[in-house]
């Protein structure tokens, strides 16, 4: 026999070993090729991230134990771990976070990637939190970039940039199953099954969630979601990308609008992407991707309008003449009200990287173009889709030497609701003491496109007056239908623009475990487009706003314990009558994260507060300190990993949140999780 | 003398035969022959390295049925393993070949005159990588492989076991909170080509480095890595044939040439101090 013949039997041998055997842990033969073997490159340029000192911005990381221990149930409420961020509910389902004010229920100035791709609504601007197809327990961490970054990550990306990252099917490689109850008939499920193959891995997540939402309203959800992924790694330096989310749910509206009828609208979501990412011999990254999302509501309903209702849009004046009682009245019927929501947006990217690590120059360049297609009808006044498309081209170098960091960024924007080019640069320079010490200044512009729904709105309600029984009620409305424009866009908006000016100092000591940061930072955001007050409602570039503030944070950790904190001062002026901006902006933010864990017991608490906050829409000026405790145990159940957790939220005695309808409720959850 | 021009003839042929056959002995003092799988690109990349450093003559076999000389070059477990089998009276200098796996045929076989230029380095270069690379990182954990041992006393090595590759998350969690670095070892179960991805980013998530094994572990995600390449290995090879002209030295030495390799891009991302 030859050699040949000789390494055919082994290799049987070793096959036939491995049926027999599996989970072998004894030692198994190696040979030459082990040393030589394609190893896929698992760290690569892009995946691999900068050292938060030598970052161009603030970043604050939510990392995966914060997560864990934080017993948060929506993804929005874990931005009450970072410094200057506020978080409250519109209402049950509908989660609000902003930074540094500006907070409203479509809060646009915030663009959020999950793994890379950007889930804004093109309608809005702002982000469907309980729309997004995880949850909580699938991020493996978030990455919040404070401050305008433009010029990297588009538009949107005017007060900060989130980027969350789901876990990675190959680093949990176990299965689980949990589920979660809770008081106000909470209840959240869930299963994820991981398969590894040798040059691929694959997770599927299912979940159900249910949740009444706050006591007075109606804003109760139910959803079910289904998320995969798959990772391909055709070659060692070769990586393909899957995900695939599904979501079908079923949510309570009608609260806090005009037309204030209660019902019930049944959501989708499809989205699906591929990723591929290149990594040659020299160590060059090259990505592409291509993301399709598509967002439908079924939210179609009739609604009684009463007198004073239907007086307030079109003869204020004649509601004086009418009792309390009479206003109360149903006057008029509109059918076939139609707030459907539709979107399908596309985007691809491509990005090139080249490894010039080694170099004390580096650089990324990349093009991308996102397409959507939208269409509220109600909103809109039409019937086909309105598009959305923007094109960018982008840039951004860095200089290092031995003590000093420049780097330098430009997006390039075209916008077919703008109709303009936009150029939105970014500057920052770091002097490092030593590898634990830093002091930065970054410069940096940004700027908002109109939205469609700002630029092309043309709300009309028509209006069927019905007979009230009252004679003068009756000859004044009349007997025939009317068209009453609630909004009519002129469509003359530019864009709005933020100038930020920022000095940090940093100190990241690795063998003090130890993350500290103070800035000062000075905005001035000119152009805020908002709605004007009156009918038809239109909408301006009618403000500006001059933010100033400093801002700390600190993460300190122990062999058995952690504390993450942030504090958060501002002040801040406007130019309008009513103080509408400015007021939307917090004084004083703080928040403290504690951990400490012993044993197989951890227990976590997080306190919260915000002093005198308005949401934009809410019109209430108002201080908000939120107290949440959880405590974990681990343990092997039948030689099963388990954990049981047990929450406690909203222990601190707030008279509101947001509106005065929503009463926040002190709220007990219980979880438990096994992993296969 | 003029002889006649067939005799003549006839004297310089059998010259020729004469010169030929008496020279045959030292025209295999210039050669030697390689016993190695003809189907192995990595055996024929080290053929093709080793002619570029030795001047003699390589004699490829694939059979040992073939071999003739009484000093035998192996490439790889296999044809190491057969030619201590079957030559027991030869000189047998084995390559590409693990030390642990050598070992056992060197227990096995009780071959008086085999040797071996191991494929992997000595725990004393990997450690001495890390004290002058990497002098803050000394407590060092070992996944399953309680050989491994240091007699350096600025490094503390810690063993864990990994019964379930399932495990290594959870393995490596409790590792990086009690090490500062993790050194892989060659050890299949442990690390493959299916298990380098978690092992790595989970790794990577804890801001615990790995030091690898082999340029292409380092690449993969490991901050370093000491390593001998098919130059540094079959420079070492030839360095001992050519010296050894009477091809009688069978020495069991790890390579005498390595490479050192660093991931940059992995050490920047760490935050780790390094003294190049």
């Amino acid at each position: 026999m030859d050699i040949q013949g000789i390494y055919m039997r082994k290799a049987f041998c070793t096959l036939l070993s491995g049926l027999l055997l599996t989970h072998q842990s004894t030692a198994q033969e190696i040979n030459e090729d082990y040393f030589f073997e394609d190893l896929p490159i698992v760290l690569s340029a892009s995946r691999l991230k900068q050292p938060l000192i030598e970052a161009s911005s603030e970043v604050t990381v939510i990392d995966h134990e914060m997560i864990k221990y934080s017993g948060a149930t929506d993804i929005a409420e874990l931005f009450r771990l970072v410094p200057g961020f506020v978080v409250a509910y519109e209402d049950g389902n509908s989660p609000v976070a902003s930074l540094h004010g500006l907070g409203n229920l479509y809060v646009k100035n915030i663009q959020v990637l999950i793994n890379g791709r950007s889930v804004y609504s093109p309608v809005t601007g702002g982000i469907f939190w309980s729309n997004l197809p995880f949850g909580v327990s699938d991020i493996e961490r978030i990455e919040v970039i404070r401050g305008p970054n433009a010029a990297l990550y588009g538009s949107n990306s005017f007060n900060a940039v989130i980027n969350i990252t789901t876990k990675h099917a190959a680093a949990s490689m176990q299965s689980s199953a949990s589920s979660k109850v809770g008081t106000n008939n909470f209840s959240e499920s869930k299963l994820n099954h991981v398969v590894l193959g040798e040059d691929w891995d694959f997770s599927l997540s299912l979940s159900h969630k249910n949740d009444e939402g706050f006591d007075e309203l109606n804003d109760a959800q139910n959803t079910n979601k289904l998320y995969t992924s798959l990772n391909i790694k055709p070659s060692a330096d070769k990586t393909i990308t899957t995900e695939m989310g599904y979501i079908d749910g079923h949510i309570e509206e009608g609260n806090n609008n005009s037309l204030e009828i209660e019902r019930d609208t049944d959501i989708k979501n499809y989205f699906g992407k591929i990723k591929f990412e290149q990594n040659n011999t020299s160590g060059d990254t090259f990505t592409a991707q291509y993301s399709y999302d598509k967002n439908t509501s079924d939210d179609i309903f009739s609604a009684n309008i009463s007198l004073g209702t239907l007086l307030e849009g079109t003869n204020p004046a004649a509601a004086a003449f009418f009792t309390p009682e009479q206003l109360e009245l149903n006057a008029a019927v509109v059918e076939d009200i139609d707030f459907s929501y539709f979107s399908i947006r596309q985007e691809l990217e491509l990005t090139y990287q080249p490894n010039n690590i080694n170099t004390p120059y580096r650089y990324i360049i990349g093009a991308s173009l996102n397409e959507s297609d939208v269409l509220i009808k109600q909103l809109f006044g039409r019937d086909d889709p309105v598009t959305v498309r923007q094109r960018r081209l982008f840039y951004n170098g860095e200089y290092k030497t031995n003590k000093a960091i420049f780097s330098f960024g430009a997006m390039a924007e075209k916008d077919n609701i703008a109709e303009d080019i936009d150029y939105m640069p970014k500057f920052s320079s770091s002097y490092l003491f030593d590898d634990e010490n830093a002091i930065r200044y970054t410069y940096s512009e940004a700027s908002i496109a109109p939205l469609a729904l700002e630029k092309l709105s043309d709300y009309r309600l028509e209006i069927t007056p019905i007979a009230t029984g009252n004679i003068l009620i009756d000859s004044l409305i009349g007997t025939e239908a009317v068209s009453f424009t609630n909004w009519a866009s002129s469509g003359n908006l530019e864009r709005e623009t933020v100038r930020s000016n920022e000095l940090a100092y940093k100190r990241h000591s690795k063998k003090d475990r130890l993350v500290f940061t103070a800035s000062y930072f000075d905005n001035k955001n000119k152009k805020i487009i908002s709605n004007t007050r009156g009918r038809p409602v239109d909408f301006i570039n009618d403000a500006n706003l001059d933010l100033k503030g400093y801002e700390l944070s600190i993460d300190k950790q122990f062999d058995n314990a952690r504390i993450t904190g942030g504090y958060t001062n501002l002040q801040a002026k406007d130019n309008t009558v009513d103080g509408n901006y400015e007021n939307s902006v917090p004084d004083k933010v703080f928040f403290i994260f504690a951990n400490y864990r012993h044993k197989k017991h951890a227990y976590s608490s997080t306190l919260n507060y915000y002093e005198n906050v308005r949401m934009q829409d809410s019109g209430l000026l108002n201080t908000y300190t939120f107290l949440n405790l959880n405590y974990q145990y681990q343990t092997k159940v039948y030689n099963k990993d388990t954990s049981f957790s047990f929450t406690a939220k909203n222990l601190a005695n707030n008279d509101y949140e947001y509106r005065r309808t929503n009463i926040p409720e002190k709220l007990y959850q219980a979880s438990v999780e096994v992993k296969f | 003398m003029n002889l006649p021009p067939l005799i003549r003839i006839a004297f310089n042929a059998v010259s020729i035969i004469v010169l030929l056959l008496f020279s045959a002995p030292v025209l295999s003092g210039h050669s030697i022959q390689v016993l190695h799988n003809p189907h192995s690109k990595l055996h024929s990349m080290f053929i093709s390295k080793l002619q570029d450093h030795t001047d003699l003559t390589i004699n490829t076999i694939s059979e040992p049925s073939k071999i003739t000389d009484s000093y035998l070059l192996t490439l790889g477990n296999n044809a190491c393993e057969t030619a201590a089998k079957e030559f027991p009276n030869k000189n047998i200098l084995c390559n590409l070949i693990p030390s642990k796996e050598f070992k056992r045929i060197q227990k096995q076989y009780r071959h008086k005159s085999i040797g071996a230029i191991f494929i992997d380095q000595p725990a004393s270069r990997e450690i001495a990588l890390l004290r002058q690379h990497f002098p803050s990182l000394k407590r060092v954990a070992i996944i399953n492989d309680r050989d491994y041992k240091s007699s350096n006393k600025d490094i503390t090595i810690k063993h864990y076991d990994l019964v379930n590759p399932k495990w290594i998350t959870v393995l490596i969690n409790k590792i990086a909170a009690e090490n500062d670095v993790i050194l892989a070892t060659k050890n299949i179960s442990t690390y493959n080509a299916k298990t380098i991805t978690p092992i790595l980013l989970q790794s990577y998530k804890r801001r615990i480095p790995i030091i690898g094994f082999s340029k292409n572990f380092v690449e993969s995600g490991a901050i370093a890595g000491v390593y001998s390449s098919l130059d540094d290995l079959s420079k070492t090879t030839a360095q001992i044939i050519n010296n050894d002209k009477l091809h009688s030295e069978t020495p069991v030495i790890y390579p005498l040439h390595y490479s050192i390799r660093f991931n940059d891009t992995v050490i920047r991302t760490l935050y780790l101090d390094i003294k190049k």
